[in-house]
Formats: structure tokens, sequence, C-alpha cells
């Protein structure tokens, strides 16, 4: 019984582990202001001062427009990433367009690989961009330790951002429509 | 008394902003309770935000903001200063001009010397205010590296114009099927279009000649180039039409016509203006085998207004070619109209001419346009003309349906005349009730 019980715990201390090793990530939730024509594009990366990291989030599926983001493309050029595709596992970070007067959610982890995004040294850089409308690429948040994040509004065509950091296992967290 | 005082206060801070012109960096800060553009605030509201204004001659211009409003985009304001100063700082008005119309006015302090330090960052929590880089009160040094560039503003949110998912392709219509519209294709931009209309009516044969589009088309090729915002040219060409005007020759005699549009647009709606309105002018060079040609200097003024929230566009206008054309459609309508020189060569073999028409025709074009959804609009054009040369047959009249796509706009039409050119659109068409010539648009804009 003792042994079972024993194997019991070890069980429940292993999928504990398993929990803290998932860690934190940033929800992000980006309310579109309400506009005409094609919808926008937002691409959400990381920098240091070095340069370009890596990208963070694609919202946008059109990827025959990627190469808009004139900025994202130049950086990423420079980190050394000749196509969009170079980059290893942007794929996986690629969401739907936001329409005018929409908003969607994603999720960043805050520990990439060996990357922890809230080690002080990186800030998320947001380009936007619309076809023959406005191009933003001025937002620069800088992502201290102590970040625990906040809201802003009306940023290009941004509404509202608002980013909270949370414990990814307790919600389950999904791009939302 | 008072105003003697208040008049060398004035002079005093006019003097001071004048030699604060000096310093390259200055603030102002203005404060409000809660977070909104500045372009929309009500007048006496309070407004928050920090900026740092560059030295020179009013309006000055605010280039960055403070993190609560979160734009970091261009606003030219006017400040002036009021009354006296106050613990070393100058009470000022600003207003912030938008279309034309002071839409929020509110007194600031105006700091010359130093940037006020700001108060110490309370400790961010989960529903604060995100702290973007460069913001006052941001610490740390990035450096800004020298990628960064301006941003560019969207004129819409610049200017807090209310706009629907429909507006933007509502507006962007450059060319409609006969004439062009009143917007220019903007700075740089490109624009081409492929027109087909038949000249077979589609109850002729529908199925065999394959809606009228087998055979005797008039194809319209046509290029768009912006060299201002405001301005552009437009050139098309067009096949014209075969004439035997000369029975010696053993290849018949053709005749194409080359338009040369150029566009000015004068007003905007989206700036606050009633209409959308430009005017157009140049020639239509009807060229014969290129060894003669005639030609028709045409000129016009359109309007057009978004009304029912953007659903609707409609459009007025003036046009005018001063050498008029008009081919006729196959098996129907008024006979052709032939150009001074067609009758010349016609007269001297000794053929059979009618009586000489007018050259010109004046004409009042009016179009509408319906937002079905985002993309999808039906459309219906008629020219109406009022003076010289015309078929006799009434105005020349279509009704179609265009999809827009994010480079493309694709347009399918029924229509009474078959002739694309500026001068031929405007002479009537075949029949008063009948539209039954199928055409066609393809249109990209790059």
């Amino acid at each position: 019984m003792i042994k079972l019980l024993g194997a019991i715990c070890c069980v429940c201390l292993s999928l504990t582990a398993l929990s803290a090793a998932d860690g934190k990530y940033l929800h992000l939730t980006l309310d579109v202001v309400k506009g005409s024509g094609d919808d926008p594009m937002f691409v959400i990366f990381l920098e240091n001062k070095k340069g370009f990291v890596k990208t963070l989030y694609w919202f946008s599926r059109d990827d025959k427009w990627f190469e808009d983001l004139t900025l994202w493309e130049k950086k990423r050029k420079k980190a050394g990433y000749k196509t969009w595709k170079d980059e290893p596992g942007i794929d996986a970070v690629i969401g739907p367009t936001i329409a005018w007067g929409k908003s969607k959610s994603c999720k960043i982890p805050i520990q990439q690989g060996k990357i922890n995004i809230l080690d002080g040294t990186y800030r998320m850089r947001i380009e936007q961009r619309k076809d023959k409308g406005g191009h933003y690429k001025n937002f620069k948040l800088p992502l201290k330790t102590t970040f625990k994040g906040g809201t802003l509004e009306n940023n290009g065509y941004i509404k509202k951002i608002e980013i909270k950091v949370k414990e990814a296992s307790k919600t389950k967290d999904v791009v939302k429509k | 008394m008072k105003y003697v005082q208040l008049a060398f206060l004035l002079t005093l801070g006019i003097l001071c902003l004048n030699a604060a012109d000096d310093l390259e960096i200055r603030w102002v800060s203005v404060y409000q309770d809660e977070s909104r553009n500045l372009a929309t605030v009500d007048p006496g509201s309070k407004i928050k935000i920090m900026c740092l204004i560059k030295g020179g001659e009013a309006p000055f211009t605010i280039y960055r903001e403070d993190k609560r409003l979160g734009q970091t985009t261009k606003r030219t304001i006017r400040v002036a200063v009021r009354a006296k100063s106050e613990n070393g700082s100058y009470p000022v008005n600003i207003s912030v001009t938008d279309a034309g119309q002071r839409k929020s006015i509110t007194t600031a302090y105006y700091h010359v010397g130093e940037q006020p330090k700001p108060e110490e960052p309370a400790e961010p929590e989960d529903t604060g205010t995100l702290l973007l880089s460069g913001s006052p009160d941001d610490d740390d040094d990035w450096g800004d590296d020298d990628e960064d560039e301006e941003d560019v503003v969207d004129e819409y949110l610049e200017k807090g114009t209310t706009v629907y998912p429909w507006t933007d392709y509502q507006n962007r219509t450059i060319m409609n099927t006969m004439l062009p519209s009143a917007v220019a294709i903007g700075d740089g931009n490109w624009y081409y279009r492929i027109l087909h209309v038949a000249r077979e009516r589609i109850d002729d044969e529908p199925l065999t000649n394959f809606i009228g589009l087998d055979d005797s088309v008039k194809i319209g090729f046509q290029v768009a180039y912006g060299f201002t915002e405001n301005s552009d040219l437009l050139f098309q060409r067009t096949n014209g039409r075969a004439l035997q005007v000369n029975f010696n020759r053993a290849d018949p005699t053709k005749m194409d016509y080359y338009d040369f549009i150029f566009r000015y647009q004068f007003l905007k709606q989206r700036n606050g203006s009633f209409a959308d309105a430009a005017i157009h002018v140049g020639p239509t060079i009807m060229d014969r085998n290129f060894s003669s040609a005639e030609q028709s200097m045409n000129a016009g003024i359109i309007f057009e207004r978004n009304v029912m929230k953007d659903r609707l566009r409609l459009g007025l206008g003036v046009a005018y070619a001063s050498l008029s054309t008009y081919e006729n459609t196959i098996g129907k309508g008024p006979a052709t109209k032939l150009t001074p020189d067609e009758y010349d060569a016609l007269t001297a073999i000794g053929a059979p001419v009618p009586d000489e028409e007018d050259e010109h025709t004046l004409a009042i074009p009016l179009m509408f346009k319906y937002a079905l959804s985002k993309k999808q609009q039906i459309f219906g054009e008629i020219i109406v003309p009022i003076d010289g040369y015309e078929t006799t047959a009434g105005p020349s009249m279509l009704m179609g349906y265009r999809i827009n796509g994010n480079t493309h706009e694709y347009s399918v039409y029924l229509s009474n005349t078959g002739n694309p050119s500026y001068n031929g659109t405007i002479t009537g068409g075949h029949d008063y009730d009948q539209i039954n010539l199928f055409g066609f648009t393809i249109s990209a804009f790059f």
C-alpha cells in the first residue's frame, strides 16, 4: 500500500514538474479599429539590441503579402533568414487575419527554447500595414523582468491591445474568433 | 489697463517663444482623464499628453505623444501664448485642426527649457498601460536604431473619418466604365484596364456568338499613372472602325482611337469636402492607318458623393468633345458618324455621303454605384448628350456588376453603346430602351 501511495506521489510530482516546465506565457488580445477595404496585417516579433530575434505571431494567412511588412522583412533578412519560410517554427505562429472591428487573441510562450523573452534583454515590436493604407512600424514594447502586462489603446490600426502574463497550465488558450 | 497688460504679456510670451526657437526640444504637457484620440476630444475636456515639439514658427508639429494616447503620428497644432507666466511655464491654447475644422481647444503649459522630469513610474500592473519605448516614462535606452522610419499614417484614421467596410472599394474606382471618375489614382500608383464590349447584340445569337463577344468587339487597353496624390494621366487605345474610304487600297482603312486624359482631383469627400470632384482634359486622337489623324479636344468635370453610409455613390458632371464620334452597333441604331477627314476621303472618290453633322458634343454624365457587400457593387451609368451631335436614339446607358479583389477589379455589364473612347461614349446609344451589348472589364492596381 505504501509502495502504491509512493508511486502515485511520484506520478503526481512528475506531472507537476511537467506543468512547471510548460511555464508562463503572454496572452495577447488585439482589437482592431473599424476600417475599410483590405484587412490590415499584423506581425509581432521579438528583437534585442543586436536586432531581430524571432517572429512571435502573425495575424494574416495571406503569405504573398508578408513581404510588404518591410521592417520585419528587413530585420529578418539581416538576421540571416532570406525568406520568411527560412525562420524555424514560423508556420506554428501564423494565425488568421483580423477583420476590421474584430478581435483576436494569441498566446506567446515566455520560454521559447533558450530564449526567455522576459529576461529583460528583449522588446516586442508590432508592425501593421494595410495595402495602400497606413504602415505603422514604431510599436516597441520593452519586455522587462518586471513585466506584468497591461493595455494600450489607439496605436495605428490597433484599437486596443491587452497583454496578460498567464500560467500555461491553468487555461487552454487558443486563437479565438 | 488690463488689455494693456495682456497685450504686454502676449508680446512677452511671443518674444519668449521666439527666443526659445534656439532650443531644439520643448515640451508641452496637456492633461486628460481618459485615453482618447486627441482629434476627437470634445471642447473643454481634459486631455493628458506629453509632447515633444520641434522649434520653429507656428504651427508646431507634435511628433511624439504620451503613451496613454498611444499615437506616434504627426499632428499639426497651433500654439498661442494667452496669459502671463506661471512658475516658469506659459499657459497656452492648443487647437487641433482636423479637416479644416477646429476640433478641440484646451489649455496647456508650455515649458521653455529642459524637458520636465516625469513622475516616477509606478510599478506596472496587469491592468496598467503598456509602456512603449521612447515614451517619456521609459528609462531604457535602446539607442533607437537607424532602421526606424516614420510611420505612414492612414488618412482615415488620422482624420477620424467614419468609414465602413466597403468605403475603400467604393472610392477606388478611378475609371468608370465610360468616363473617368472623380478619384485620382494616387501618387506613384499604376492602373491597367482591359475592356471588351460587343457590337453584336446578345439577343441575335446568344449561344453561337458567345453573347456577342465572338466578333466585332471593341477592345480598350488602358493604363494610368499617378504623378501626385491628386493628378494622374490616363491613356487608352481602342480599336476603331474599318471604313472603305479609299477603294484603291487593297488593305482596309482602319481608324483607331487614342485617349490621353489628364485628371486633377480638387475635392475629397474624406477630407471634409461635400464630394469628390475632378477635372479632366486631353485629346482623343483618331488615327487612320498611321497616315492621317484627326483629334478631338475633350474636357469635363465630375462630382461624386458617397451617401447612405457610403453604400451609395452618386456622380454627376459635364463632358465635352470638340469632335465627337459614333460607331454604329451592327444591324441597329443610327449610322456611323463620319469625321471631316472621312467626308473628304469619301467625297474625293465620289462616294455618297450623309449630311454633315455637328462636330462637337456636350453631355451630362450621371452614375451610381451601390455596395452590395464589402467587395461587390452594382453600378449604372448614363450619359445624356445635350448639345451638338447625338445619335437621336437616347443617351448612352449601361448597368453592371463589379467585384473587387485585393489588387484587381472585375466587372460585367450590359450597354447600348459599343464606343469606349471618350468622344464616342458621350454621343448617345443605339436605342432608348435596350441595353443589349455585353461588355466586361478587368482592372489591376499596382
